[in-house]
């Protein structure tokens, strides 16, 4: 029996690296040519490959029943992955996409006027004290009263109207876009499939 | 660029809906999983359990797969093993004052007889038992690699996908699981047995 205590680490590391085929061809000449003078190491590569094929040799282990999914499972299985790249409907998203960039055009676009006139905003005291900071105490109506300081710079915190129906335009183009490509990777790994 | 192997090819047509070709790779890689799962809890019944819910995972999460399907798939039924026997406290249920001849009469383990020697026979059964339970007798870390390099055949690199563990690493555990088993080896007087197992076949 080999004394495994006499070979130093680095020469295990080797002699493992060796019966797991992974040393390059010439640290394993180097090594082979070693055990003419150390015995030890050709003994001890000796078991440990003997020891290597004894676990290859074991019995293969089969299940005892087929592990296949039924389809049933593997519906259940899908998570929100699966409906990321098969989403229910895909073929309309480009579809969609379009028409959301649309809507949101234009709900920003006309309805803006309408929402930032000032006599128009209909704010409670809760939500209007933060705004109007710099007007006096008395200012904020105790009540539900609804009126806003026409004087304090509310409009000055919106973005300019001429924006909005770009920024929808925007939001819309990149929903568009962003749903095109979720389709063509869809498109790309059934063309793959096929 | 390279061309797709059978595994991506059935990988895509599973993720474009065919769930055939899912259960196609559920059967190719069905033995090698249960394999390891048989071989790190050491209890049939739970090794298959564990193997299912591993190829169910792997459903679940194949449209994150990137990569090689069979590492993968190996490191989802490596951390269903880890898992079980860590919130079970799984103990080795495979004893060695098992009798031997049930043991060779188990569906699951299905011993290549070569011989027609009787005593042979029985000396490979006994043989392939002690290593089964001294496998259940090492660390769960250094079990897996040395299940996955020396029973599956796998290399350093492959080991290192399933296990997130660094080449160096693996290779430090496998030494030191090789140690372990020789040590178990050696008190089992079983490198006598094997040697005289080799002299029967070279006669």
């Amino acid at each position: 029996m080999v004394d495994m205590s006499t070979i130093s680490h680095s020469d295990m590391s080797l002699l493992q690296a060796m019966a797991d085929n992974e040393l390059p061809a010439d640290q394993s000449a180097a090594l082979r040519a070693r055990f003419g003078t150390e015995p030890m190491l050709a003994d001890a590569f000796s078991e440990l490959a003997m020891m290597r094929e004894l676990l290859h040799d074991m019995p293969a282990a089969r299940p005892a029943r087929s592990l296949r999914l039924d389809a049933q499972t593997m519906q259940q299985a899908r998570g929100w992955r699966w409906w990321l790249i098969s989403p229910p409907g895909g073929q309309f998203l480009p579809a969609l996409g379009v028409a959301a960039c649309l809507c949101v055009a234009l709900l920003f676009g006309s309805g803006y006027d309408q929402v930032s006139a000032p006599d128009q905003l209909h704010l409670k005291g809760s939500v209007a004290a933060p705004m109007l900071a710099d007007a006096p105490a008395e200012a904020a109506p105790a009540d539900d009263s609804r009126v806003a300081d026409a004087s304090v710079p509310l409009v000055a915190q919106q973005p300019e109207p001429s924006m909005l129906p770009l920024l929808g335009v925007t939001a819309g183009l990149v929903g568009t876009v962003g749903s095109a490509r979720w389709l063509m990777r869809l498109r790309k790994i059934q063309r793959k499939a096929v | 660029m390279t061309a797709p192997s059978e595994d991506q090819i059935l990988v895509s047509a599973a993720l474009a809906g065919d769930n055939d070709s899912f259960n196609q790779l559920v059967e190719r890689y069905q033995n090698r999983a249960y394999g390891l799962c048989y071989r790190m809890l050491g209890d049939a019944d739970a090794a298959a359990d564990v193997a299912q819910d591993a190829f169910i995972s792997a459903y679940r999460h194949l449209p994150s797969l990137r990569g090689e399907f069979r590492p993968w798939l190996m490191r989802i039924v490596a951390n269903a093993c880890r898992d079980v026997l860590r919130s079970n406290k799984r103990h080795p249920s495979v004893s060695l004052d098992t009798n031997p001849r049930d043991e060779d009469e188990s569906p699951v383990l299905q011993i290549a007889d070569t011989t027609p020697n009787p005593e042979e026979h029985l000396m490979r059964a006994e043989l392939h038992r002690t290593i089964s339970v001294a496998l259940l007798q090492i660390p769960l870390d250094q079990r897996t690699v040395v299940i996955l390099s020396d029973i599956e055949g796998m290399s350093y690199d492959e080991i290192a996908v399933v296990t997130g563990a660094n080449i160096g690493t693996i290779k430090s555990r496998l030494n030191r699981a090789r140690a372990r088993l020789r040590e178990i080896f050696v008190a089992a007087e079983l490198f006598p047995t094997v040697r005289r197992l080799i002299a029967d076949e070279e006669t």
